[in-house]
């Protein structure tokens, strides 16, 4: 087991705006972890598996994914579902973090075995309160040893 | 007279017995003479006893001369003719002579019909009479069968079909037939004496002059056609007649014989099919389609000219050949098999239907077409007649159709699709505005609590400025923004809950509309009670639908009723329905203020709202009751009149399972 202040979130979001919002309202729920960032689904898997431009490094901590679901090159499900079928990878949670609240996409990405699913909500004060009780949710998960072993 | 001869000599004979002194010379003479005469020959007393005979006597009836000499003559007579035996006997005695057909039996019990003279003659001073006989088998019999032959020749004359005269030379009938009196409605006796020119008018009368006159003069029979001849009711009616000329016995002319036979209606059927071949040939000449006859070996008999436009080969070029030149290589020997099979078995799979075949024009192109077959029999055989279409447009326009279908459900699919992923898109910059027009909002009220600080290095002006930015414009554009940003949002919402309810699947199931209705009526009560509301349900039927979508028709259409009530009459509410057949019709009527004309086509549509607006809402209930509608095969639509009221339409597929499908 290991404590949630050694994980590092991988934030996978396209927009920008989000990315930061997000963040800024991680850090506002207090959550001191260290944030890495992906662009898009294609960053993320290489983030994850050391591969293209993360070829040489490696990581030292446990990872938690937060992503979101459309994005470019490779989609959230793409992702996500490529996460699931890999051993490395298999055991890093996954909150999916997206604008769509579609019953049936919530249903798939559970499916493919997400986490938890949270909807972005377009008012801010319920976006902000949504990622703070995430922050505080992290605050209290217990993660799994993300390294595969 | 034949039968005068043995009589003489019988008579000969007794005056040869008479002389006392007859040589036996003589009297083998008249032996050899009553002997030498063909038939009987008998002399007999008046009483009837035999007194002599001749050899054939003893032949025909079988007695010997010793049985003959004791026996009457009427005992050789067969007991039908005894009467009239001895009556001939009695009358041969008082006038001298008498004749009669009678049977003589023989001794073994044979009858044969004899014609008997009886003569009577004074012998050695005694009455006798003498008595030849001939047989009359052969002649009775010619006489019966002439008799069958006249029998049989009237059965045949007044059984016939046609009619059959006699006239003299004058023209006079002197014989018709049942047969002949029919066709000209005359009875056979009112014929008899009529001349020919009294039932023909005078051209004709004229013409048929000529005819009896020419075979008159050359003895020739000759057949008329076509003679019109007049009935007793005044009708006209065409004869085909054939006229004898009728000589006596001497072979002198003594008038005509004709047979006639009316051929009015023959005349008229043949008019009537000339005419059907007509226009069957003008009709054939000017369709737009190939009309083609074909005989059983499948060689063209008739080529219309549609048929020459289509193939490009003439009716000349056509008729007399093999079909098979007009279709591709690939389908001739089908055809061949085809026709072989029709000619041994009568049985095809293509007559009476329309098929889709391939037809080769002279130019050498293959092109589409429709062909309907149809047979029919005729005393030379079989024939087929194809009726030829060049579907060429018609599958390129039916191709083309079903690629505009393709691409229509390729777009609505995409347009659907499209609704769906711009309003998720769409929230994505949505999110950025309204978090940081929030965080601007935070970083404004930063910098108006360090405000104050600032003052001293502001003049007035400068200083209410900045006061003014602040405290007013600044949070009026973030509120501007804030609002506009949420409006986008509720749009965005409804267009992905439209979106939505044109994507999710339908659960058809039983629906008690009657219990529907009243939920959906009592979700509502308290406004109802409130303002006074009548909601008047009616008998409903149940209906094969998804609930929660009639629950989402329903409620919208009945909150709609209630939202746009006038307030200046109590609100009356109407729902009622009716089942026929393939769907039902629900109606929901209300006493409301009803919608202006110009309005009625932003009723269904998106974000639309009708009228005065003074109640919250989208504008897009009815915009889903319709999407939600259409994906039930049903269809809705509304009635109304500004001041009094509102009636909206709606029905459902009766078979939901089957409307339900995208709409």
């Amino acid at each position: 087991m290991s404590d949630i202040q050694d994980v590092t979130i991988l934030l996978v979001e396209d927009d920008p705006g989000h990315t930061r919002l997000i963040e800024k309202n991680l850090r506002r729920a207090n959550i001191k972890n260290e944030i890495a960032f992906a662009t898009n689904g294609q960053e993320a898997l290489d983030y994850l598996f050391c591969e293209g431009e993360y070829v040489n490094s490696k990581h030292t901590s446990h990872l938690l994914v937060m992503l979101d679901l459309n994005m470019p090159v490779l989609d959230g499900y793409q992702v996500l579902e490529r996460m699931k079928k890999d051993e490395r990878t298999k055991r890093i949670p996954v909150v999916i973090l997206t604008t769509t609240d579609e019953p049936r996409e919530v249903r798939r990405c559970y499916e493919l075995g997400c986490n938890v699913y949270i909807t972005k909500p377009v008012d801010y004060e319920q976006f902000s309160e949504a990622i703070r009780k995430l922050g505080l949710f992290l605050l209290v998960a217990t993660m799994p040893n993300g390294d595969g072993g | 007279m034949a039968q005068s001869k043995p009589i003489a000599q019988g008579i000969d004979i007794t005056e040869c017995k008479q002389e006392e002194k007859a040589s036996s010379r003589g009297k083998n003479f008249s032996e050899a003479v009553m002997n030498g005469a063909t038939g009987l020959l008998f002399v007999i007393g008046d009483k009837g006893n035999t007194i002599q005979w001749n050899k054939n006597v003893e032949k025909v009836t079988g007695y010997s001369a010793k049985e003959i000499s004791k026996m009457n003559i009427l005992d050789f007579v067969a007991s039908e003719d005894q009467k009239t035996a001895a009556e001939a006997m009695q009358e041969v005695l008082t006038k001298g002579q008498a004749s009669l057909e009678i049977m003589i039996l023989s001794k073994p019990g044979k009858k044969t019909p004899f014609y008997i003279t009886g003569l009577r003659t004074k012998l050695e001073n005694t009455t006798c009479v003498v008595c030849t006989g001939i047989d009359a088998t052969e002649r009775k019999q010619a006489e019966e069968k002439l008799l069958q032959s006249e029998e049989r020749y009237r059965t045949i004359l007044e059984t016939m079909q046609d009619g059959y005269l006699e006239v003299d030379l004058a023209g006079n009938f002197t014989f018709v037939n049942a047969a002949e009196g029919v066709n000209l409605g005359y009875s056979k006796e009112e014929l008899i004496g009529m001349n020919y020119r009294q039932y023909q008018d005078e051209t004709t009368s004229k013409k048929m002059y000529q005819i009896y006159n020419g075979i008159y003069k050359t003895g020739e029979p000759a057949k008329v056609l076509d003679v019109q001849v007049i009935r007793k009711d005044g009708t006209k009616a065409l004869n085909e007649i054939s006229i004898a000329l009728m000589r006596d016995s001497e072979g002198n002319p003594i008038g005509f014989r004709s047979v006639s036979r009316d051929v009015t209606e023959r005349r008229q059927m043949e008019e009537a099919l000339r005419e059907s071949e007509e226009r069957f040939r003008s009709v054939a000449q000017t369709a737009a389609e190939g009309i083609i006859n074909i005989d059983s070996d499948g060689n063209v008999v008739f080529w219309n000219k549609a048929a020459e436009i289509i193939f490009g080969y003439s009716t000349d070029e056509m008729v007399g050949r093999s079909l098979a030149l007009v279709m591709p290589e690939r389908f001739r020997e089908a055809h061949q098999q085809g026709m072989r099979r029709v000619a041994s078995t009568g049985e095809s799979r293509v007559v009476g239907t329309t098929v889709d075949v391939a037809g080769l024009a002279k130019d050498g192109h293959e092109f589409p077409a429709e062909l309907s077959l149809a047979t029919w029999k005729t005393v030379e055989g079989v024939f087929f007649t194809g009726i030829v279409c060049d579907i060429t447009e018609r599958k390129r326009a039916a191709e083309l159709l079903q690629r505009y279908a393709a691409e229509l459900e390729r777009s609505n699919e995409e347009v659907k699709n499209f609704a769906y992923i711009v309003s998720h898109d769409l929230r994505v910059p949505l999110v950025n505005l309204k978090g940081y027009t929030s965080e601007l909002r935070s970083a404004l009220g930063v910098i108006g609590s360090n405000f104050d600080a600032a003052l001293p290095h502001l003049n007035d002006e400068k200083r209410s400025e900045v006061a003014m930015a602040l405290h007013e414009d600044v949070p009026e554009a973030l509120e501007f923004i804030t609002n506009s940003v949420s409006r986008m949002d509720s749009f965005i919402n409804a267009v992905l809950i439209l979106a939505r309810l044109g994507r999710q699947d339908l659960k058809p199931e039983p629906i008690d509309m009657n219990a529907l209705v009243q939920s959906t009526v009592e979700t509502m009560s308290h406004q109802l009670q409130e303002r006074g509301i009548e909601v008047i349900v009616g008998s409903l039927p149940h209906v094969v639908a998804d609930r929660i979508a009639v629950e989402q028709i329903m409620g919208n259409i009945l909150s709609n009723a209630v939202k746009y009530l006038d307030s200046s009459r109590p609100g009356r509410i109407e729902v009622t329905a009716q089942a026929n057949g393939a769907e039902t019709t629900f109606r929901i009527r209300d006493n409301g203020r009803g919608i202006a004309q110009e309005d009625m086509d932003k009723v269904f549509a998106p974000f639309r709202r009708a009228g005065k607006q003074d109640t919250p809402g989208e504008g897009m209930g009815l915009a889903y009751v319709q999407t939600l509608l259409r994906r039930h095969g049903g269809r809705i639509w509304c009635e109304s009149e500004l001041g009094k009221g509102t009636t909206f339409t709606f029905t459902i597929s009766t078979r939901s399972e089957k409307g339900a499908r995208d709409a």
